[in-house]
């Protein structure tokens, strides 16, 4: 796991991905416990506010919640909310990026989709 | 007011005015960095703070108490800073005692594991430590006094990339078990910057910037392209500086991004601290 | 709470050449009372003048005030910086310590009284003239007096004296931190030249010998001499001079900066 400073998006956003990767892969299985504040920041390298933001976020969309003196978990159905969430943000990243990176490249949407068949064929 | 506030603090070294009228306030549970240029006023405002020298201006209190001659608010706060003020003959583990002695909130057992994790052998007498481990040991005794303020000077000084990695880690972990406020003045900005809540800029005794990271980060960018069209951009906007090579160049700049998004052939990106904080304090 | 820390630390600092120094003087002592005792030694000592067999033993106090002197002189610079990286005040410091004076001057006093009456003690049964301070001070009183009061007041001479020679070891080691360094040279020679040179020739030319008569005479009347038999003059004279170069101490202590 990796965050990259220089990426554009703010640290806790991505931390927050980094999490919502794990429940989509299975790495955190519904209703089991997620790292603490305090191991993703000493993970990571960052200030524990900045860790505690990004899990706040996952609070905010209901894909973790909070069970006291405990630690935070994984919701159930959080596998189905990513997913739908992510189904949304795919548009705005990925296809409005490759669209204007295409017409960077003067690539025609025939060019396009070609290559996308390619990829899908993979 | 809880918190460490500086007010008016003016301090000279004869003709030199190593700070002029500076005003900031550390509040409690934070992490700063306190970054300035070699000579800035960092160390001398740290001096300060701890009334190990005189201000000939203002004030410093603590949690609203005046600083000064004040055993009780000295109390809160433990610095650590490059010189050696232990007996030199002193061993680390009599450092330790002693340590503990002043600050009874001392934690020996935390010391004494974390002596244990950074191979820092306790027995050593403080002056045959090398550089490196010297530091090791001047930031093990302040992290381990659970002082309400501690604050670093150069803590990483001398310290092997293991060491250094190490140390991040231990900050974060005490920090996050035990809250309180971390001082760090350090010139290895880009590495510290990860852990920093706030960051406060010295350039030559005066406060330049005082605001927390993210604040800082998105008030400039930089923007590259084509010569031509980078000066066409900037003109009219704050520049902090510029680089080129060959015909592109980059601009540093304050202020944010138009959102309507940037002119064709031009790419607007975000500053890391280090080049932010190089711009800032060129000349 | 911090002066106590200071407090503790200065008998710390203190306790391990307390500790050599007297383990030298049970040694000294202890040879010279077991040759004496054993008629295997005899030495010819001449401090005062001696009335029996021709040994007499005098003073050993003076070496306990050149000690503390000396252990004054280091009481301050390695305190100083301990104190400034534990948060310590100026005012916490003298007065941390200022009390461990009290105990170090108390404590020596005391033992150094106790070898005195022991020493006079076993001396006189063998001839010996066993003198300390108090008895070179004022011979007759202490000759006249019980030994409780003998014990009492040789104990507050030595309290006093050892006292006043802390205070002026610690008043210039802190005067020589807070010096720069041209001034230090100017103290380091001009000073003892003051004394050495200056003086005597300026009385020689100027008063024809009238100003060291004044200064002897002066010196006379603060240790009790021109006064009779009386100790407490002496006592008075050591208790001022602790507490002058004591206060004059913390004048400059208050303003100490840490230097590097």
């Amino acid at each position: 796991m990796k965050i990259e400073f220089e990426d554009e998006r703010p640290i806790f956003v991505q931390i927050a991905e980094q999490i919502e990767d794990g429940i989509l892969s299975g790495a955190f299985p519904e209703e089991s416990q997620i790292p603490s504040t305090t191991e993703i920041s000493v993970n990571y390298r960052i200030n524990p506010a900045t860790a505690l933001k990004g899990i706040n976020l996952l609070v905010d969309s209901g894909s973790v919640y909070k069970k006291r003196g405990v630690g935070m978990f994984v919701s159930e159905g959080a596998v189905e909310v990513i997913r739908e969430k992510r189904k949304e943000e795919f548009f705005d990243r990925y296809i409005l990026r490759l669209a204007e990176e295409a017409r960077k490249l003067s690539l025609t949407k025939k060019d396009v989709e070609d290559m996308i068949e390619r990829g899908f064929s993979k | 007011m809880n918190g460490i506030e500086v007010k008016g603090v003016s301090k000279n070294f004869g003709t030199l005015a190593a700070l002029k009228e500076v005003n900031v306030l550390f509040e409690e549970n934070r992490i700063y960095g306190l970054l300035g240029r070699n000579g800035a006023g960092k160390s001398t405002l740290l001096n300060v703070i701890t009334g190990r020298i005189f201000a000939e201006q203002g004030t410093v209190t603590i949690d609203g108490e005046v600083s000064a001659e004040n055993d009780r608010a000295l109390k809160n706060i433990y610095m650590m800073s490059e010189k050696n003020y232990f007996p030199e003959g002193m061993k680390v583990r009599d450092a330790f005692k002693w340590t503990k002695e002043f600050y009874p909130a001392f934690d020996r057992a935390y010391a004494d594991s974390l002596s244990a994790k950074f191979e820092l052998n306790t027995n050593k007498k403080i002056k045959s430590l090398s550089t490196g481990y010297a530091s090791i040991f001047k930031l093990i005794t302040a992290l381990a006094t659970n002082a309400k303020y501690i604050l670093l000077d150069e803590p990483i000084l001398g310290l092997d990339a293991n060491h250094r990695d190490l140390f991040y880690r231990t900050l974060i972990e005490k920090y996050s078990e035990n809250p309180c406020t971390i001082v760090i003045s350090t010139h290895l900005i880009e590495e510290a910057a990860g852990v920093l809540d706030h960051v406060v800029i010295l350039k030559n005794g005066e406060v330049i910037r005082n605001e927390s990271k993210d604040d800082l980060l998105a008030g400039s960018y930089m923007v590259s392209g084509v010569a031509a069209a980078v000066d066409a951009y900037y003109a009219g906007r704050n520049v902090l500086g510029s680089d080129s090579l060959g015909g592109l160049k980059t601009a540093y700049v304050e202020g944010e991004p138009d959102a309507a998004g940037m002119p064709d052939g031009l790419v607007a990106s975000r500053m890391d601290l280090q080049k932010l904080f190089i711009q800032l304090t060129n000349a | 709470m911090n002066l106590k820390s200071v407090y503790k630390y200065q008998l710390d600092n203190f306790s391990k050449s307390i500790l050599i120094y007297y383990l030298v003087i049970a040694c000294v002592f202890g040879l010279i009372f077991f040759g004496i005792a054993t008629s295997f030694v005899t030495i010819k000592m001449d401090f005062a003048e001696s009335t029996n067999s021709g040994l007499n033993i005098s003073g050993f106090e003076f070496a306990s005030v050149v000690f503390l002197f000396v252990g004054g002189l280091n009481m301050f610079r390695e305190t100083f910086r301990l104190s400034m990286q534990n948060g310590v005040s100026r005012k916490s410091i003298w007065s941390g310590t200022a009390l461990s004076f009290l105990t170090v001057g108390g404590g020596m006093a005391l033992i150094d009284t106790v070898t005195r009456l022991v020493g006079v003690n076993f001396a006189s049964r063998y001839n010996v003239e066993f003198q300390g301070l108090y008895d070179l001070l004022c011979a007759d009183r202490s000759a006249k007096n019980s030994m409780i009061q003998n014990a009492f007041e040789g104990f507050l001479l030595n309290f006093c004296f050892y006292m006043a020679a802390l205070a002026i070891g610690y008043f210039i080691t802190v005067g020589y931190y807070r010096m720069n360094k041209i001034a230090k040279i100017i103290v380091s020679i001009g000073v003892p030249g003051f004394y050495i040179f200056v003086l005597p020739f300026a009385d020689v030319l100027l008063f024809k010998g009238a100003l060291t008569n004044a200064i002897v005479k002066a010196i006379l009347f603060a240790f009790g001499g021109t006064n009779g038999d009386n100790p407490y003059f002496a006592m008075g004279s050591g208790l001022l001079v602790s507490a002058i170069f004591l206060g004059l101490a913390y004048l400059m202590v208050r303003r100490a900066p840490i230097k590097d």
